[in-house]
């Protein structure tokens, strides 16, 4: 009995087992995209089974399917899909893009979360078609108005300069000029680098990040809020950049060139007065204001002067159309052992303006190799870059005189008394970080990193008179050496129903090191290379050495519950060798929360909600300074005191020396700058994900900013610095990006992003003293910082117009004294009229006010991007209201000394309205240039203007070919474009561009104008 | 500059904490060897290098933490007070404005001098925003009182004896005559003590601490300093502290005491039967150093002038101490004399016959104190022999205006003699009662310490 059913139900199974393993044949099938690529590394399920596949390079996969089987596709950047599998089915699935970005993977400190999953403010910027669009030395302009609180001003033109980048309002306060920002922390696949050099050290003055190509970047984010940031601790506070570069992709490698030359037009110049123009001018200041027996330079009046009838047109001689050349090529690829990525780069971009100019030479390597079934992956990076910016070395100025000759007049050429000279400024850098991670247990990864970068910057200048041929020979190199050593450990683990977790543990030890050595000589030839010499008591050169280092650890912890609640907090623990030994630890931690409201039950019938998340954040970062030594109280004999006077140390032939004599003061109570952050934000995606909504509102506490402040005299010293500062910003964000597809095969995206800052200055030392900011040779800059007020408004007097008449000028009935103007001048008609704020019938500086705020209240970007089959055209705009800017440009052109005639170029009066006799209406005073004081005075109200702007940055049109074409040539891939960058922009500013401005909202555009460059491009796949 | 790599390595215990919590949850997971591996590895990585953070040594540049190890070294720190000191005098010709310029003997033709004689010190231009801050006296304080605390560690192991006794001795006469300046022009002054640093001071409390810093000075100090072959050098001993200064310093401060008896002991102790090889000037060094930016400033340029009444007033003609004047015969002006140009003369031993003369007197002795007052007044036209104990006062006060003109002590002399009103009669009593002999406070002076004006500047 038992022998038949054993035989029974053997043969059961044979009969069996075929049919099932008919029914549940191994199938082939194939995963394209909407234009029919094939998508390569789909990961290929059957439901409820552990059956899997992945699809190779031409998009195939194989798998065990039997008939109803659900099969469901998931891979980044697509939608996933579900389909019951027929067997006679024809395997081809068709995947459709993810518009939305909210399943996307963002890169976030030490490790990277699902946007779901987010619940600080980080914003991510794609970068592949920008860089592709357009042309730039670096990637920050490139940002430029396309990230919702990140304001990126570009304020030269020249190629090279270096834009400012603040994110959510500055937060540095100084005592002199601006140039204290309150810069970001730039993080580079994980690691930090340098981005700066501090002054101290500065060699060129060439933007230190244009020596990363922004070609060999996929994705930037900006961490905005304290969650986000305060992973990064003592160095987070303005914000964090990360930028992940580009890397090998599964399939066939992949081959990328992209080609483009662009040409550089020359934007609206100065108005200039050349030659009979000029001459009438400077005849007429003559005969209006020359006092007796002062004449005219023979120049103006000797007919037989060959060069009387000059009319140089100097700014059409020195600004001329450029060439902008930029190649990149690289090549990467993966597969099961890891992946590769090559990269070249070379950029020329000749400025528009006589001998200057940029170069780049880049190249970065990137492999990363699996080992130990992929339990340990190895990753090692080198970038090798070289920048070369030439600057004008100041032989030629665009503001010469009309009647100078131009070097191609027959009279002077072939002399060569003009160009001598040369400016070269060559940054190098060599970055080298290599990465293990080790998977110890499927969540749990460990990760080591060092990292090794070293930054070299050269300069070499020699300019030389053009009259004596006497010239100078100035030569500098800087160093900087960064080491990093960083140790990470990840456990990320899921338990129960939904909960999730993830656990950072890290430490990071860094050293930075600076060096620094110029030498200068004066020779009639460019002889420093060979020829340093003493040259009397003055000193040749210079050298410098810096050092500091930074230890942190920190943590951070993230929950989630079925992606619905989410909670977060993390701490860092910073210390540095810059604070003495009770200070030198800084704590900086952060909490967060949010909810995707979406999920709720309340909220399932909105179809049209696809996600909704509020997130709040709140936490401490920080901000440290250049200055390694501060707290050691480095003594510097000999140095001004308080009231200028020089300390003479020798004494009875010994050089004395004491700690007294300036910034002896050994200061171990420097600590942290910590700026308080907190973040409230909402994320909306709409109607099948097509809208996008980001709000965040902001305010961040900056305490503690560094500032000399004063010290009781009987202390023996003067002045220290201290943690004295404290500046809030306040705003909001709003981010909308849509995406319309009309038809098959027309889209439109959109994106607008604007945010609102306010700024104020909420505590200074000595008791609220306001700072006039002054230069270190005592030159006041017009800014001030005072407490309850916005940071580097303008201290100006305030104008009321012009004196049109003898009795418009006060006079104080007391003592029937007249009102005195600056400078002791006596007023007269066709003088300013200033404000006598303090009623004493003097103009002083007690009678400056404010009298405008440079920081900008309103920013933002409006980007569109159009596709109609293979064409596509983008259009970036940027946008800055509520800013005010002093038109330095014009002010500097109309102030005239007595030796005016002959030497800079003039305006063409007739353009604007100026006082010359009684009863006209003008807006400028007098030009007098024999006056005891002029009148065109620095701080006159009259200047500030009104700074917004609207700019379209670029707009690019492009075709790329479509696939049917591509069967016949050799290429995967063939884009041409053509964009226009610097296109237009409208503004009510008088000056020639409200974007090019210092930071503290002085005119910068006369050095350099910014060029209107039409780029044509041929990207190509292989 | 060195940072150290390797030092004491101690286990952080918040990081252990959070291992141990992961530890907790895994461990039943990982082979026991793996698990080793990793403990190791985590210790290793977390482990905390403090001397990480510490930079020992900045290579380029100075601290003032390190900089003292060595005899050439504190010699330096040293002549720094000496620099502070000559800052202190000379910024705006100070001592001269101290004394004889707003005592209203001698003139300079320098723009502030017209507020000078009008007594407007409060008038803001900067010359006499620097004249009324006493931060350059402070500074010599500090520097003196930093030196002293290096020299505590330096005793025996760095520095012979002689250098210990002689930097120690230069360091508490000058911070004493630091604070003798500061009362005379100020009256009330802070302390710059570590003791009690900002306390606001009498006059009587700032001299009792000057006299015990002088006193403590005197036998540190010898006669003749040596050079640096260990010869004996007159040159550096007039222009550093010796005994002969810092005994006539400590005199000076136990007069203003009132305390003559033990002025005229001390002095008597030092100088009786020495003879002037071993005795010595002291001044500020000028000119002669080696950088030529020093100049020989306040001597070169602008003379110091007195008018010819006043000349004639002070020096009756027939005293031959008009001598130290040019007296042209056109004009209205004299200018004073400067025999020794490369320094400003702060003790001369001239003063020792009027010191040990006022000694004398305060301590009751009136016969002694006519004969010094005629050994001190050679040149005068009177005969002090005939001099009564109410005639005494006004006549010494006369020869210490003459014997030490240009020295810058006429004005404390008046304070010290109480007879501000009689030379100044612009003063009331009350003004005099409210604080006017003494110097206002630039607002420089009085910011951050909660001090305040003095009253009758504050008027």
């Amino acid at each position: 009995m038992k022998a038949i059913i054993k035989g029974t139900y053997f043969l059961f199974l044979m009969m069996t087992i075929p049919v099932l393993l008919m029914a549940q044949g191994v199938k082939s099938g194939k995963v394209v995209d909407q234009q029919g690529n094939a998508i390569a590394g789909v990961t290929v399920k059957v439901k409820g089974t552990t059956r899997s596949a992945k699809t190779d390079d031409a998009g195939v996969f194989t798998l065990r399917l039997q008939q109803g089987d659900i099969i469901v596709t998931s891979s980044v950047g697509f939608k996933a899909t579900e389909r019951v599998y027929a067997s006679t089915d024809r395997l081809l699935i068709e995947l459709e893009e993810n518009q939305s970005r909210i399943d996307d993977v963002v890169v976030v400190g030490y490790g990277s979360q699902t946007r779901k999953e987010l619940t600080g403010a980080v914003s991510t910027l794609k970068m592949e078609e920008i860089t592709e669009n357009q042309v730039a030395e670096s990637f920050e302009s490139m940002m430029q108005g396309r990230v919702a609180g990140v304001n990126i001003q570009l304020n030269s033109g020249e190629p090279g300069a270096t834009p400012n980048v603040i994110i959510r309002g500055l937060a540095a306060v100084s005592r002199d000029d601006g140039s204290a920002i309150s810069e970001p922390l730039y993080v580079v696949d994980g690691v930090p680098i340098i981005s700066r050099t501090s002054d101290e050290f500065a060699v060129t003055s060439t933007n230190v990040l244009a020596d990363l190509n922004p070609s060999d970047i996929e994705e930037v984010t900006v961490l905005k809020d304290a969650y986000a940031a305060a992973i990064y601790g003592s160095r987070a506070a303005n914000g964090v950049i990360l930028i992940t570069t580009k890397k090998g992709k599964r399939g066939k490698p992949q081959i990328n060139i992209n080609s483009r030359t662009g040409i550089n037009f020359v934007p609206r110049l100065l108005d200039v007065a050349g030659g009979q123009k000029e001459r009438e001018q400077v005849a007429h200041l003559y005969a209006l204001y020359a006092p007796y027996g002062v004449a005219m330079p023979s120049m103006y009046t000797d007919v037989t002067n060959p060069f009387y009838n000059n009319s140089s047109d100097w700014q059409d001689y020195l600004y001329n159309t450029a060439v902008t050349q930029d190649y990149n090529a690289s090549v990467r690829g993966a597969g099961d052992f890891g992946q590769y990525s090559v990269s070249l780069g070379y950029l020329d971009n000749e400025g528009i303006l006589f001998n200057t100019g940029f170069k780049r030479y880049s190249t970065m390597t990137n492999t990363t190799f699996n080992a130990l079934n992929n339990a340990l992956v190895i990753n090692n990076t080198l970038a090798l870059s070289r920048t070369d910016q030439t600057r004008n070395p100041g032989n030629l100025s665009t503001n010469f005189s009309s009647l100078m000759p131009l070097p191609t007049n027959p009279m002077v050429a072939g002399t060569e008394v003009y160009g001598l000279g040369k400016n070269a400024n060559v940054n190098d850098r060599i970055r080298f970080s290599s990465d293990v991670s080790w998977k110890i247990l499927n969540d749990l990864m460990y990760k080591v990193s060092l990292s090794l970068e070293y930054t070299r910057a050269m300069r070499d200048a020699f300019s030389q008179s053009r009259r004596t041929l006497w010239g100078t020979n100035e030569s500098g190199v800087g160093e900087n050496r960064n080491l990093l050593f960083q140790n990470t450990l990840n456990y990320t683990p899921r338990f129960g129903d939904g909960h999730s977790l993830s656990i950072l543990v890290g430490q990071s030890a860094e050293k930075m090191e600076s060096k620094v050595t110029n030498v200068s000589s004066v020779a009639s030839a460019p002889l420093l290379s060979n020829n340093v010499k003493w040259p009397g008591e003055n000193d040749i050169g210079t050298s410098n050495y810096g050092a500091n280092t930074l230890l942190s650890y920190f943590s951070r912890v993230d929950y989630s519950f079925n992606q619905k609640y989410l909670l977060g907090a993390s701490i860092r623990t910073d210390g540095s060798s810059k604070f003495g030994q009770a200070n030198r630890w800084g704590l900086f931690p952060s909490v967060s929360a949010g909810w995707n409201f979406n999920k709720e039950s309340l909220f399932a019938d909105w179809e049209w909600l696809n996600n909704g998340k509020i997130r709040g954040s709140y936490g401490l970062s920080g901000t440290t300074w250049d200055e390694n030594y501060l707290a050691l109280g480095v003594m510097n004999g000999g140095s001004l005191d308080q009231y200028q006077s020089l300390l003479q140390i020798t004494y009875g032939g010994i050089a004395g020396f004491t700690p007294t004599w300036y910034d002896g003061f050994k200061n171990e109570d420097l600590t942290w700058v910590k700026s308080q952050m907190g973040n409230i934000g909402m994320d909306l995606s709409l109607f099948n994900n097509k809208v996008e909504v980001v709000v965040d509102v902001y305010e961040k506490l900056t305490k503690g900013l560094l500032l000399t402040t004063a010290l009781p005299t009987t202390s023996g010293y003067n002045e220290v610095y201290r943690n004295a500062a404290d500046v809030l910003n306040r705003g909001v964000e709003f981010t909308l990006n849509t995406n319309m597809r009309s038809m098959r095969d027309f889209s439109w995206n959109m994106g607008l992003n604007f945010a609102y800052n306010k700024n104020r200055v909420v505590a200074l030392p000595d008791g609220n003293a306001d700072i006039i900011k002054i230069s270190t040779s005592g030159q006041d800059f017009g800014s001030i910082v005072r407490s309850g007020a916005p940071l580097n408004g303008f201290f100006f007097y305030e104008s009321q117009g012009i004196y049109q008449s003898e009795n418009e000028i006060p006079v104080d009935a007391k003592t029937g004294r007249r009102l005195i103007g600056l400078q002791n001048k006596k007023l007269a008609v066709g003088d300013r009229n200033f404000k006598d704020q303090n009623n004493d019938f003097s103009i002083d500086v007690d009678d400056r006010v404010l009298a405008g705020d440079p920081n900008p209240k309103w920013t933002g970007g409006w980007t569109n991007d159009f596709y109609y089959k293979g064409f596509s055209f983008n259009v970036v705009s940027t946008f800055v209201i509520g800013r005010d800017i002093v038109n330095t440009e014009l002010l500097d052109r109309l102030r005239f000394g007595k030796d005016f005639a002959g030497t800079t170029s003039l305006p063409d009066f007739d353009r604007y309205s100026i006082w010359e006799k009684s009863g006209d209406q003008a807006r400028y005073p007098t030009l007098n240039p024999w006056s005891d004081a002029s009148q065109i005075v620095d701080y006159d109200s009259e200047y500030v203007e009104d700074g917004s702007y609207f700019k379209i940055k670029s707009a690019t049109l492009a075709y790329t070919l479509p696939k049917p074409l591509l069967k016949r040539i050799p290429f995967d891939r063939v884009r041409l474009y053509c964009t226009v960058d610097n296109l237009v922009t409208f503004q009510r500013y008088s000056g020639p561009d409200a974007e090019l401005v210092t930071l503290d909202g002085f005119d910068n555009s006369g050095g350099y104008p910014m060029r209107r460059m039409v780029l044509f491009g041929l990207s190509l796949g292989l | 500059m060195r940072i150290n790599l390797i030092g004491d390595c101690g286990i952080r215990n918040t990081v252990l904490l959070q291992i141990n919590d992961i530890k907790n949850t895994v461990m039943n997971k990982i082979k026991p060897i793996t698990w080793c591996a990793l403990v190791a590895l985590l210790l290793f990585i977390f482990s905390s290098c403090e001397d990480y953070l510490t930079i020992d040594e900045v290579e380029n540049r100075t601290i003032a933490t390190d900089y003292y190890d060595s005899p050439q070294k504190l010699e330096q720190a040293v002549v720094g007070i000496y620099v502070d000191m000559r800052r202190a005098l000379l910024h705006n010709h100070a001592w001269l404005m101290y004394g004889e310029g707003r005592a209203g003997d001698l003139t300079l033709e320098v723009d502030f001098m017209d507020d000078m004689a009008a007594q407007r010190l409060t008038n803001g231009t900067l010359p006499l925003r620097q004249l009324t801050d006493w931060g350059y006296f402070y500074d010599a304080i500090q520097d003196a009182n930093y030196l002293l605390e290096k020299l505590g560690s330096a005793k025996g192991e760095m520095l012979s004896s002689y250098q210990y006794n002689l930097y120690r001795g230069e360091a508490l006469a000058l911070k004493s005559m630091a604070y003798f300046y500061l009362t005379r022009i100020w009256g009330t002054v802070p302390s710059a003590e570590a003791t009690d640093r900002g306390k606001l001071l009498t006059q009587q409390e700032v001299l009792t601490r000057c006299v015990q810093w002088a006193a403590e000075a005197k036998p540190l100090l010898p006669r003749l300093l040596l050079n640096d072959d260990g010869i004996v050098s007159t040159a550096l001993t007039e222009v550093r502290f010796n005994k002969t200064a810092v005994c006539l310093l400590l005199a000076h401060q136990q007069l203003w005491l009132g305390k003559g008896q033990e002025a005229y002991d001390g002095l008597t102790a030092v100088f009786e039967g020495q003879g002037a090889d071993s005795l010595s000037n002291l001044g500020l060094s000028l000119g002669k150093d080696s950088d030529p930016d020093i100049t020989q400033q306040p001597y070169t340029g602008n003379p110091i002038t007195i008018t010819k009444e006043k000349l004639d007033a002070i020096y009756p003609v027939g005293d031959t101490r008009r001598s130290m004047f040019t007296i042209p015969e056109a004009g209205t002006t004299a200018s004073l004399i400067i025999e020794e140009q490369n320094m400003l003369l702060l003790y001369s031993t001239k003063e020792i016959s009027l010191l040990m003369a006022e000694a004398a007197w305060r301590a009751g002795q009136l016969e002694t104190a006519k004969s010094h007052l005629t050994t001190a007044a050679i040149g005068a036209t009177e005969n002090y022999a005939l001099l009564t104990a109410g005639t005494f006062a006004d006549a010494l006060l006369r020869e210490r205006q003459r014997i030490l003109m240009g020295s810058g002590q006429r004005f404390f002399d008046l304070i010290r003699f109480d007879k501000i009103r009689q030379f100044l009669p612009s003063y009331t009593e009350s003004d005099i009662t409210l604080g006017a002999a003494y110097w206002p406070l630039s607002a420089q002076s009085i910011r951050t310490n909660g001090l305040e004006q003095n009253k009758y500047w504050s008027k």
